[in-house]
C-alpha cells in the first residue's frame, strides 16, 4: 500500500509540480495540496497522510521557530515531516523535521528523501515541548491578572474556546489547574510584574 | 462489589490488616480501636469495641482497594452515625495533624524565596486552608442535620452533592501546591525539606480521596437506602 502524503505549499505552481513528481512514484499517493498551516490542521483529519510535507517560508515567520511545531500543530505530532527548503532556514526549526527536501532537488532525490525521513521518523518519534507557548504565555499572564476566560477572548479577538484550549494547555504543561495556583506561577517566573499583584 | 483483590475478611487478625496495608493504622484510630491488640482477629476486636464487623471490613477494604464497592445494603443507622464520626474524625486529622505540619514547611520554603514570592505562596497556601475547613465545616452542618434526621427517625437524609463535589476543587489545589514545590520554587530551596513537605501533601491527598471514596460509595448510597426503609 501506498503511503500517503500531504503537501501544504502557498505557491499552486511548486504545489502541482511536487504533486506530480510524488505521484510519479508507485510507493506514495498524494492525499491533497493545501497553501496554508490552517488548512492543513483542518484537512489533516479527512486527508490523514502518514506524511506532510510544509513549504518552511509557512513555519518561519513571526520568530515562531522557538516553539516546536509539534506544541504548534499537535496534529502532525503522530506523522512524518519534511520540510520542503528554498533557500536558507532557521537551524532551530531544520532540526524538528524528519527529513527536508530542496526546492531543486530531482525527481529521485526527492522521493529517496522522503523514503530517508520516514525511516527516520521511525528511530526518533517526534518529542512534545513542555514549554509554554508565546501565546499560551500571553493567556496565563491575563488569567493570573485575574480577568474571566470570556474578557480575555474579548482582549485578544479569539474565541473563549480557544482561551479555554490554551487554559488546558497550560494546565497540562505547568501542572497547575487553579487560577490562584498559576498566580503563583506566573510569579515565580517573572512572568507578571510584582506591583500589579495585590495582596 | 467486585473487587480484583481478595478482600480483607473477619477472620484476618489486625495485625495482618497493618502488615498488607500500615495506613490502614489511621483508620484504627478513627475508628477509635487502640494499639496494642495482641493477636485479636477483626471480628473479635469489633466485639469489643461494639463495632459493626461489616462495615469496619468495608472501609479497611475501599481504604485499600481504589476498584472496590461495598454493597451498603445491610448498614443500619448506627452503622451511618460511625460513619460520619469516621469522616468528623478524619477532617480533625486533616487539620489539626496534616496541616500544620504541611503549613510549616511551606512557610519555611517560602522563607527561602524573594520577598512577593514569598507572600504569594504563603496566601495561596492560607487561601488553601481556609476553604478546606470552610467545606469540612459544611460538611460537617450536613452530618448535623443527618444525625438529626435519624434520631427522629424518618424524612430526607442525604449529603448534598455540591459538598461531595467540592473535594475534587481540594484535590486540584493540592496538585498545584505539589507541583509548585516540585518545578517551580527556587533552587536555593532546600531539597530535604521540600521532600519532607511533598510527602506529606501525598499522604493526606491520598487520604482524602479514600475519605472521598467512603462518602460517595458508602455513606451515600447508605443514606439512600435509609430513606428507601423510613419510606416503607
Amino acid at each position: 500500500m501506498s503511503a500517503r502524503v500531504m503537501i501544504v505549499v502557498p505557491s499552486p505552481m511548486v504545489g502541482e509540480g511536487l504533486k506530480s513528481i510524488i505521484n510519479g512514484s508507485q510507493d506514495y499517493t498524494v492525499a491533497g495540496v493545501v497553501p496554508d498551516m490552517q488548512s492543513c490542521m483542518e484537512r489533516i483529519p479527512v486527508m490523514v497522510p502518514d506524511i506532510v510535507v510544509i513549504d518552511t517560508v509557512l513555519l518561519a515567520h513571526g520568530g515562531r521557530s522557538s516553539v516546536s511545531i509539534y506544541n504548534a500543530y499537535p496534529e502532525l505530532q503522530p506523522r512524518t515531516v519534511v520540510g520542503l527548503v528554498a533557500g536558507a532556514c532557521d537551524d532551530e526549526l531544520m532540526r524538528q523535521f524528519d527529513g527536508t527536501v530542496n526546492l531543486y532537488d530531482g525527481q529521485m532525490q526527492i522521493l529517496r528523501k522522503l523514503r530517508a525521513a520516514s525511516r527516520n521518523r521511525d528511530v526518533s518519534p517526534h518529542k512534545v515541548n513542555n514549554e509554554i507557548s508565546e501565546r499560551e504565555r500571553e493567556i496565563l499572564v491575563l488569567v493570573a491578572s485575574g480577568m474571566t476566560n470570556k474578557e480575555i477572548a474579548d482582549r485578544l479577538s479569539i474565541s473563549i474556546h480557544t482561551v479555554i484550549a490554551h487554559r488546558k494547555n497550560i494546565s497540562h504543561k505547568t501542572g497547575i489547574k487553579s487560577v490562584a495556583g498559576l498566580t503563583v506561577y506566573a510569579l515565580m517566573n517573572n512572568m507578571i510584574d510584582r506591583n500589579s499583584i495585590d495582596l | 462489589m467486585a473487587s480484583q483483590h481478595p478482600l480483607f475478611t473477619g477472620s484476618y487478625t489486625l495485625a495482618d490488616l497493618i502488615e498488607a496495608n500500615y495506613k490502614l493504622l489511621s483508620v484504627l484510630s478513627r475508628m477509635d480501636v487502640q494499639l496494642s491488640f495482641g493477636d485479636v482477629s477483626v471480628e473479635q476486636i469489633c466485639r469489643r469495641y461494639n463495632l459493626s464487623a461489616e462495615l469496619f471490613l468495608m472501609i479497611c477494604n475501599i481504604s485499600t482497594y481504589s476498584d472496590y464497592r461495598p454493597d451498603v445494603g445491610g448498614l443500619s443507622d448506627d452503622d451511618i452515625r460511625r460513619i460520619m464520626r469516621y469522616l468528623r474524625l478524619s477532617h480533625s486529622y486533616y487539620v489539626n495533624v496534616s496541616m500544620p505540619k504541611i503549613r510549616s514547611g511551606v512557610s519555611a520554603l517560602a522563607g527561602d524565596c524573594d520577598d512577593i514570592q514569598e507572600k504569594v505562596l504563603i496566601k495561596f497556601f492560607d487561601d488553601f486552608e481556609s476553604e478546606m475547613k470552610l467545606h469540612f465545616d459544611e460538611e460537617e452542618s450536613a452530618f448535623s442535620v443527618i444525625d438529626g434526621m435519624l434520631s427522629s427517625g424518618g424524612g430526607e437524609a442525604e449529603l448534598p452533592p455540591e459538598v461531595v463535589e467540592a473535594h475534587d476543587d481540594l484535590c486540584d489545589k493540592m496538585d498545584d501546591i505539589k507541583s509548585i514545590i516540585i518545578k517551580y520554587l527556587p533552587e536555593s530551596c532546600p531539597t530535604e525539606l521540600r521532600l519532607e513537605v511533598l510527602m506529606e501533601i501525598y499522604r493526606l491527598r491520598e487520604d482524602i480521596r479514600t475519605h472521598i471514596l467512603i462518602e460517595s460509595r458508602m455513606l451515600v448510597p447508605a443514606l439512600a437506602g435509609h430513606c428507601g426503609r423510613a419510606e416503607s
